[in-house]
């Protein structure tokens, strides 16, 4: 059975003008336990409401997105924000941080939404692995973008989520940078045998991750 | 989610705009200890001026107004409304209706304090409270014929004076090097503290007063100048006023004959509802004072409200974060009525020395001033309605952030961001 697995989902918007806008079209795909894929696209093609919908954040008007066994578009807004918070891990492009919580306590929040008890040392273990031990009491400004991504991270990973949606995770950084973070998540995401889901108009990122699908494709038809 | 990661989220977001919460922590505090001061400061100097008639339930002087008679003869303020003859305070000590009597004169002063000219058997018979007459802490009750003192506990403390000192009198109520008589008193004793105006007096024989240099007497209605070595004629001798206790059942016959018979005396029965008089006098100030604390509270109200409007504006990414990461709407919203909860318990805590502190201030004054005691441990309704209220207003005005964030969609914002 696939991790992941959406079937014609479809979501659209109203726009300012009072039109209707379709951002996603009959989407339909999966992903493996595991597995890591880039979903490219130019911005503001649909990519962060996919992400959106496979989080359960975004309602969608049709279709279902299956992660393992549960229908998360089937379930209660509540039940949603629950199965997210144990089951998904969230990477967004850059504020990615609580801006009045030390590098450790952004950790350490990932996992109150997972209901697992996330121990002090856990915590320092993850920031160990994404190279940051000694930072964990530095807030968000006294760290650089590519350590608050680095962070983001650990806090992605810090409650062992199935899988970790990853919003243009690099764009703010430098090629440097872009690639450490890619590359870290990537190598911790196969450790825990996480699936990683990408969205991304950086092609720096998709060597890196090897399976890369266009946005468009995805959808039945060709969505702006 | 626990309470408890909540508390940890409420607490680090708080972190993050304390100098804003500081001022809503404040001006919360200081409206509600206003609120209890104005209030509570209020009752209590009622209640204790009511209670503090040093034992007398009646006044009777010359012809003027009650009021005055009572706060001068009683609480040492004010001027004296005059003098009246002895007889009339003979008359009255032989009136069956009246238990008994006790001529003062007044109208000296040393550094502010008042004088008072009376008679021993005041405080050898007097009780000054139910059963008990008031005592020494030290020496012995003045001769009542030679120029001795016994000066009331506060005196005792701000003067540092102690038994055996001298001191001059000086005439009228003020303080005035120019004035002084020529006669040196003693202090003898001590009054033990009572927590009335008795403190805040001092104390001396009748006859040494009408024998102070510069003193002349009319009680015949004609000047008469006491020589050394003669005794006064009573018939020339007069009083400023007579601290009495009458028969509960004569007071409305007294009032009757004296105040609406009598031309040359004022008959001030019962001595705490004459007290309240003052109070109804003053309404209009403790109306003032409550409307201004009333609108201290509102304003602190609408300040919390703005205040936590704006650090959820500021925090709004915050929001959408944690919604992201898997916190329920009414976890937002806990969050905005737990930080408002926190200013207002924060608030109460420092409300409540900020009220001592007025109360301390209030107290010093009035003990000072009228010899009247204020306690810190005095109970008024306002002090529980007062925290409720800020409870209530805090977590009204925290509402509309919450139920704003409660409603925010996350989606959209997260799609406005560059997330």
């Amino acid at each position: 059975m696939p991790l992941l697995n959406i079937q014609s989902v479809s979501k659209s918007f109203t726009d300012p003008a009072g039109a209707a806008l379709q951002v996603v079209n009959q989407l339909s795909m999966e992903m493996q336990e595991g597995e890591s894929l880039v979903i490219s696209g130019p911005s503001g093609c649909g990519k962060s409401t996919l992400l959106n919908l496979i989080a359960g954040i975004v309602q969608a008007d049709s279709g279902s997105v299956h992660i393992g066994d549960t229908d998360i578009q089937s379930l209660s807004e509540s039940a949603r924000d629950s199965f997210r918070g144990k089951h998904i891990g969230y990477i967004f492009q850059n504020h990615n941080l609580l801006q009045g919580m030390s590098a450790a306590d952004n950790v350490r929040i990932g996992g109150f939404f997972s209901g697992q008890a996330i121990e002090d040392a856990a915590i320092e273990q993850a920031l160990e692995q994404v190279g940051l031990k000694d930072f964990k009491d530095y807030l968000p400004t006294q760290l650089s973008l590519g350590q608050q991504q680095r962070v983001a991270i650990a806090r992605a990973l810090i409650h062992k989520p199935k899988l970790i949606l990853a919003d243009e995770p690099s764009s703010s950084l430098d090629a440097e940078h872009a690639q450490a973070c890619i590359g870290l998540l990537l190598e911790l995401a196969a450790e825990q045998k996480a699936a990683v889901l990408m969205v991304s108009h950086d092609e720096r990122v998709f060597d890196q991750v090897g399976q890369v699908k266009a946005y468009g494709e995805l959808n039945q038809e060709v969505v702006s | 989610m626990t309470f408890a990661q909540l508390r940890f989220i409420i607490k680090q977001l708080m972190q993050q705009h304390r100098s804003s919460i500081l001022l809503c922590v404040l001006s919360m505090s200081f409206a509600a200890a206003l609120l209890m001061s104005v209030i509570g400061v209020q009752a209590q100097a009622q209640a204790a001026f009511s209670n503090n008639d040093m034992g007398f339930n009646a006044v009777i002087g010359p012809r003027g107004s009650r009021l005055q008679l009572v706060l001068n003869s009683i609480f040492h303020i004010d001027q004296a409304t005059g003098t009246m003859p002895w007889s009339r305070y003979q008359d009255i000590k032989n009136d069956k209706r009246v238990l008994e009597a006790y001529p003062i004169t007044v109208g000296d002063n040393y550094m502010g304090f008042h004088m008072v000219g009376c008679v021993p058997e005041m405080f050898t018979e007097h009780e000054f409270e139910e059963g008990k007459k008031v005592g020494l802490t030290e020496g012995r009750l003045f001769d009542p014929y030679l120029a001795e003192a016994v000066i009331g506990s506060f005196v005792a403390e701000q003067l540092e004076m102690k038994v055996g000192d001298t001191f001059f009198s000086y005439h009228g109520l003020q303080f005035d090097e120019s004035q002084k008589h020529d006669l040196e008193f003693t202090v003898v004793g001590i009054f033990e503290p009572t927590n009335t105006p008795l403190d805040r007096a001092l104390w001396t024989p009748l006859e040494s007063y009408y024998r102070m240099p510069g003193h002349s007497l009319y009680g015949s209605g004609k000047e008469y100048i006491p020589q050394q070595g003669v005794s006064i004629p009573d018939i020339h001798k007069e009083a400023s006023a007579v601290l009495c206790n009458v028969r509960t059942s004569s007071g409305l016959q007294l009032n009757a004959e004296i105040n609406r018979h009598s031309k040359d005396l004022t008959f001030a029965w019962p001595v705490s509802t004459i007290i309240l008089e003052l109070f109804q006098n003053l309404a209009w100030v403790d109306a003032l004072l409550a409307l201004i604390a009333v609108l201290v509270f509102i304003i602190a109200t609408l300040f919390i409200g703005s205040t936590l409007y704006q650090s959820m504006q500021q925090q709004q990414r915050d929001f959408v974060l944690i919604r992201a990461l898997g916190a329920k709407r009414k976890h937002l919203s806990f969050i905005i009525l737990g930080e408002a909860f926190i200013i207002a318990l924060r608030g109460l805590l420092i409300s409540f020395p900020m009220y001592s502190l007025i109360l301390g201030f209030a107290a010093t004054f009035l003990r000072a001033t009228t010899g009247v005691y204020l306690t810190l441990w005095y109970w008024h309704p306002i002090l529980l309605v007062a925290p409720i209220m800020v409870l209530i207003m805090t977590l009204i005005a925290a509402l509309i952030p919450a139920m704003r964030v409660y409603t925010s969609d996350v989606a959209e914002q997260l799609q406005q961001g560059d997330a």
